[in-house]
């Protein structure tokens, strides 16, 4: 692997730099703002077009946030998301409907996610309708086309959404958002509330769809194994912060930041009871995002911490040389080393 | 309706009882030719029992009207007749000849209405699966569960239909008086008068009847606007938030701060005439409070659903977000205080009436009649009751259809 | 493995009136849970493992649930058979649960002390006082840092994992032989997952209980679990222990929940393989074999009988007709 040429990264179809949301927190008769909730408190990352990139990390950390911020559903404090070169942070109203179409979303529960009232037809060709792309017989036509793409029957455009069960409803709702022909969609939690045999059924549609159709995804998830499979790329965020980014092989393989190893140590599977035991058990639960703590966010549940992660500035990230492995961590050099850490743990 | 719930003692089948299959020969023909008899010859009582009701008030105001009805008919063709010859001396069209002429359409329609459901009825096969589960056949099924709920939405179909069918059965127009010295106060029963007379002379029944046409339209008209402006109010302020939340909530706090009555009182007694538009107007522009406040707590969280998150995503203009995706769905809640609100409506107004603020005088109004027959009470005592009992069973009515609904619509009931 | 069962159940079936039907959701169930260890119950949704858990308490609310069968022998009493307030007696004291959710398993109103030591006035008869000092003993031993001052806590000031804890504490507050935890760590976050599983498996050692293990999630069930009961449509479709399944899976479902989870760790599969169609309706499951509609090895004779659960291997039993590896 090392011997061939790295491949040429693909064009970058999102970039996102520096992103921030800060939520003010009111209090009072006067609805005075008494603090933040900082959700999202500096966030870059790329994804090129017709890939993957994986965002994982642990309730809180700010993960669903990133991707509303890019549909605008939630207004961003700051920072910039570059989208074929516009950025669409400050598009004027009438641009933005029109990068709506490039953008989709799809959402984890498959029950909140659909209007009950409304038949599949109506929630699928509605936003065409609306936009005036299509009426008549030929919205009708692209719908019964989009339905049939998710794997669901034209005999279905008619019901409504509790006639369908859970995994059902999730192609629904993907092809709610392929209606208008996106080239990017967050995927948010999408097949985390589904089991197992139906979460196969939906993780291979999507992978589908992204070979026929070109698509990119950011595939936000807490479930390591499901993002390991789908995404080219993983980034790991903690607290508002990506702590790591890389490859997703180069990421399982081979971990640098601490929270990380945790993180994959923790995954239950493939020990057995009274097996020699390796798993990390991290002390504590992740600290509120209206006050992290100073210095490195992670030093108060982390093993090696030392006085510099205690106080002083948040770590700055660093690029292992030759490859597009980043960590956010003090330990973490250059050379891809670290005297402290050791060895990743075998797994 | 696969089954004969609803009617008092009526109960679901115990799965697994084997049922009736449909209908065939001469039963299905007898089925269609009488309405009622097609549930009663499947073991259906409940719904045989409704059918034979509305039947019966459709015989027996043929029976009592029949006549003015075919009058009606040939008054309209001979005023048409008139109109098309273009004669200098059209006659004139009075509001008394429109009323007859909806009074006829409407014992029509119900007729047409009746042999309608019985002919589809006779072909119905109990025995067949169910059609597609839609929400509002869920709700239905456990709506008629609800023995009290679908007696009260029966009396409310009796009472509106007796307001649309008056002019047929009434004996006299309400505001006729008869000769005082030798009718007035005439005691139920006598002749002429089934319930009696008023001391001028007015027949009683006749008052109760159109009495019910005023106050249960200003019962229905002003509830609906009550409705209608607090859920527009209640989901304007949740989706903008901010001053416009603050604004129509505190001003719906300022309402709530007075005595409703109070509030009335006042502002009717600035009018020396009250018309039944002012009325309604009045009652309905004080009653949608708590219906914004219900409208406004269902936005507020649903809002937050996925699905209005997606619809967001898509692009799509607030206001269809607001009245296609969010409005539908906080409906359920809505509809039963709807219902709740118009029997309080009605209550509501037989109390203004019966303080002398209600519509003005001779119009007849259930509460204006408790009104004139309270200080006879001891001696008449038939010019107040009447009234005073059709008014508890309207409010009761609406009230057991209020809260079979927020049974029916309740999800957690249902099973 | 001889020593007698701590629970054992016996063709157990809980239906369900609806508008539509009996739903079957447990329909012939049996297995035993043998001291000190721990069984898992797996399957997805609607598989019946929740309502097992909830039958075994006599939980299952009644309307619309009937018991249509069946024994649960728990010390030598079928606890189908009796009473509301006999139940009370045993559940809480002998026989604790707890639950997925631990934001709403907690009343909010009453400190979390309160709701640890009400149940053992009820059980053990103690005064307060005495049990507010078992409260604090028990928050020390489900990891609950100072529980003197942590007593007084109600539980919005405490984070999802803490709260678990606390249900940990109030189940294990009377010293249960057996412990029903249905979902246990499935609404909480990895890192937060391996605490709890840790605290579960020491207290399991510590108190000599045994635990059922209600779980959708593979690799909780490894890790923790001896034995394991898989469950598909109302019936156990496999059991074995956790070596055996793992390494020998006989039933296709079995076999195909494997394949279809993408892993953490190890190969990454190129493509995931799948379990085609849905799970069965309960209102209305196929003649036969109840997974044939969706089975790869599926032929004539799975229309016709249902196959029993019979010995596939020693100690490895399947309810199949033709098990992994025998075609």
């Amino acid at each position: 692997m090392s011997a061939l040429p790295a491949a040429a990264p693909a064009p970058d179809l999102l970039e996102v730099q520096g992103l921030v949301k800060h939520f003010p927190i009111r209090r009072g008769l006067l609805m005075r703002v008494a603090g933040h909730v900082r959700a999202v408190d500096g966030v870059s990352f790329r994804v090129g077009a017709g890939e993957t990139l994986g965002l994982v990390g642990e309730s809180g950390c700010g993960k669903t946030t990133v991707g509303r911020t890019l549909l605008r559903l939630i207004d961003p404090t700051a920072g910039a998301a570059l989208f074929e070169g516009r950025d669409l942070f400050t598009l004027p109203p009438a641009q933005m409907r029109e990068a709506r179409r490039a953008l989709q979303i799809i959402f984890q529960d498959p029950y909140s996610s659909l209007n009950p009232r409304r038949t599949v037809a109506q929630t699928v060709g509605e936003a065409l309708a609306t936009h005036g792309i299509a009426r008549g017989s030929e919205l009708r036509d692209r719908v019964e086309k989009v339905i049939v793409q998710v794997g669901l029957q034209p005999l279905h455009m008619d019901r409504y959404p509790h006639e369908f069960s859970g995994g059902q409803r999730q192609r629904i709702g993907i092809a709610r958002a392929l209606a208008l022909g996106p080239r990017f969609i967050v995927c948010d939690e999408a097949v985390s509330a589904l089991d197992v045999s139906i979460q196969a059924q939906i993780i291979n549609l999507l992978e589908e769809l992204q070979a026929e159709l070109g698509l990119s995804y950011l595939f936000i998830a807490h479930g390591l194994g499901v993002v390991r499979h789908i995404s080219k790329r993983v980034a790991v965020m903690y607290l508002g912060r990506i702590v790591e980014e890389a490859e997703t092989e180069e990421l399982f393989r081979n971990p640098l930041h601490p929270y990380t190893r945790a993180l994959l140590s923790a995954i239950p599977g493939g020990r057995r009871k009274g097996a020699a035991r390796t798993r990390i058990v991290l002390p504590g639960d992740v600290p509120s995002p209206i006050h992290p703590p100073p210095g490195c966010h992670f030093h108060p549940r982390c093993a090696y911490a030392r006085a510099e992660c205690r106080a002083g500035p948040y770590p700055e990230t660093v690029t292992l040389r030759g490859s597009s492995h980043r960590a956010a961590c003090h330990f973490v050099t250059e050379d891809g080393g670290s005297p402290v850490l050791g060895d990743p743990p075998p797994g | 309706m696969e089954s004969a719930g609803g009617a008092p003692g009526a109960v679901t089948p115990p799965q697994g009882a084997p049922r009736r299959g449909p209908l065939s020969g001469g039963a299905r023909a007898a089925a269609a030719a009488v309405p009622g008899l097609g549930p009663l010859l499947r073991g259906e009582p409940g719904v045989a029992a409704v059918a034979l009701i509305y039947l019966a008030a459709a015989l027996s105001t043929t029976a009592v009207g029949g006549g003015r009805a075919i009058e009606a008919v040939a008054d309209w063709a001979a005023w048409g007749a008139a109109r098309l010859a273009g004669g200098t001396a059209i006659p004139e069209w009075s509001r008394v000849r429109l009323d007859s002429l909806v009074a006829t359409l409407t014992l029509l329609a119900l007729y047409a209405g009746l042999w309608t459901w019985a002919v589809r009825d006779s072909r119905r096969d109990p025995t067949a699966p169910p059609a597609r589960d839609t929400e509002g056949r869920r709700i239905w099924r456990q709506f008629r569960r609800n023995p009290g709920a679908v007696g009260g939405l029966v009396l409310i179909g009796l009472l509106y239909l007796v307001t649309l069918l008056t002019p047929l059965l009434a004996p006299y127009l309400p505001e006729v008086q008869m000769d005082v010295v030798a009718n007035k106060l005439k005691p139920p029963g006598s002749e002429g008068f089934p319930l009696g007379t008023d001391e001028f002379a007015r027949d009683v029944l006749s008052r109760l009847m159109y009495g019910a046409r005023i106050s249960l339209s200003i019962g229905f008209i002003a509830a609906s606007l009550s409705v209608g402006l607090g859920t527009v109010l209640g989901a304007l302020a949740a989706w903008f938030g901010g001053w416009v939340d603050m604004a129509i909530m505190r001003f719906a706090d300022m309402l709530l701060s007075f005595p409703r009555l109070v509030l009335l009182l006042f502002l009717l007694a600035a009018f020396d005439t009250r018309s039944m538009y002012l009325i309604v107007t009045i009652l309905g522009v004080t009653g949608w409070m708590s219906v914004s406040r219900l409208v406004r707590a269902q936005i507020l969280s649903l809002r937050e659903q996925d699905f209005v998150q997606a619809a967001r995503a898509l692009g799509l203009p607030t206001g269809r977000i607001l009245f296609v995706h969010l409005v539908p769905n906080s409906l359920a809640p809505v509809i039963v205080a709807a219902s709740l609100i118009t029997g309080h409506t009605l209550l509501l107004d037989a109390g203004l009436s019966f303080l002398g603020l209600g519509v003005s005088p001779p119009t007849p109004t259930w509460g204006g009649m408790i009104s004139d027959g309270k200080d006879l009470l001891r001696q008449a005592w038939w010019i107040a009751v009447p009234p005073g009992l059709t008014i508890v069973v309207a409010a009761l009515s609406f009230n057991l259809v209020g809260d079979g609904l927020r049974d029916a619509l309740d999800p957690r009931l249902r099973t | 493995m001889s020593a007698a069962p701590v629970l054992e159940i016996r063709d157990l079936k809980t239906w369900f009136r609806t508008d539509r039907g009996v739903a079957r959701a447990v329909d012939g169930v049996s297995f035993e849970v043998l001291p000190g260890e721990t069984l898992g119950v797996v399957g997805e949704s609607g598989c019946g493992k929740s309502v097992t858990a909830l039958s075994v308490l006599g939980l299952v609310p009644k309307p619309p649930g009937i018991h249509a069968g069946g024994q649960i022998l728990f010390e030598g009493a079928d606890l189908a058979r009796l009473g509301e307030r006999e139940l009370e007696d045993i559940r809480g004291d002998r026989i604790s649960m707890i639950f997925q959710e631990p934001m709403t398993s907690l009343n909010p109103v009453f400190t979390v002390g309160d709701q640890i030591a009400e149940s053992v006035v009820r059980h053990r008869g103690v005064s307060r006082g005495e049990a507010m000092g078992v409260a604090v003993d028990m928050l020390q031993k489900v990891g609950i840092p100072s529980p003197e001052s942590r007593v007084r806590d109600y539980p919005h000031q405490m984070s999802g994992g803490m709260r678990q804890r606390v249900m940990i504490a109030m189940a294990l507050a009377c010293r249960p032989t057996l412990l029903v935890a249905d979902e246990p760590t499935t609404a909480l976050d990895v890192t937060i997952q391996a605490q709890i599983l840790e605290l579960l498996a020491q207290l399991q050692r510590d108190l000599h209980m045994s635990v059922l293990l209600i779980t959708h999630d593979l690799g909780v069930v490894e890790e923790v679990c001896d034995r394991v009961v898989v469950m598909y449509a109302g019936k156990v479709v496999e059991r074995a222990t956790v070596d055996d399944l793992f390494d020998r899976p006989l039933h296709p479902y079995t076999a195909g929940l494997f394949r279809s989870v993408p892993r953490a760790t190890g190969t990454r599969a190129a493509r995931l393989e799948v379990i085609p169609g849905v799970v069965p309706s309960p209102l209305d499951f196929p003649t036969g074999c109840r997974f044939r509609n969706r089975c790869p090895a599926a032929r004539g004779p799975c229309a016709e009988g249902e196959p029993p659960l019979v010995e596939g291997a020693a100690g490895h039993q399947v309810a199949c007709h033709y098990p992994e590896g025998t075609r």
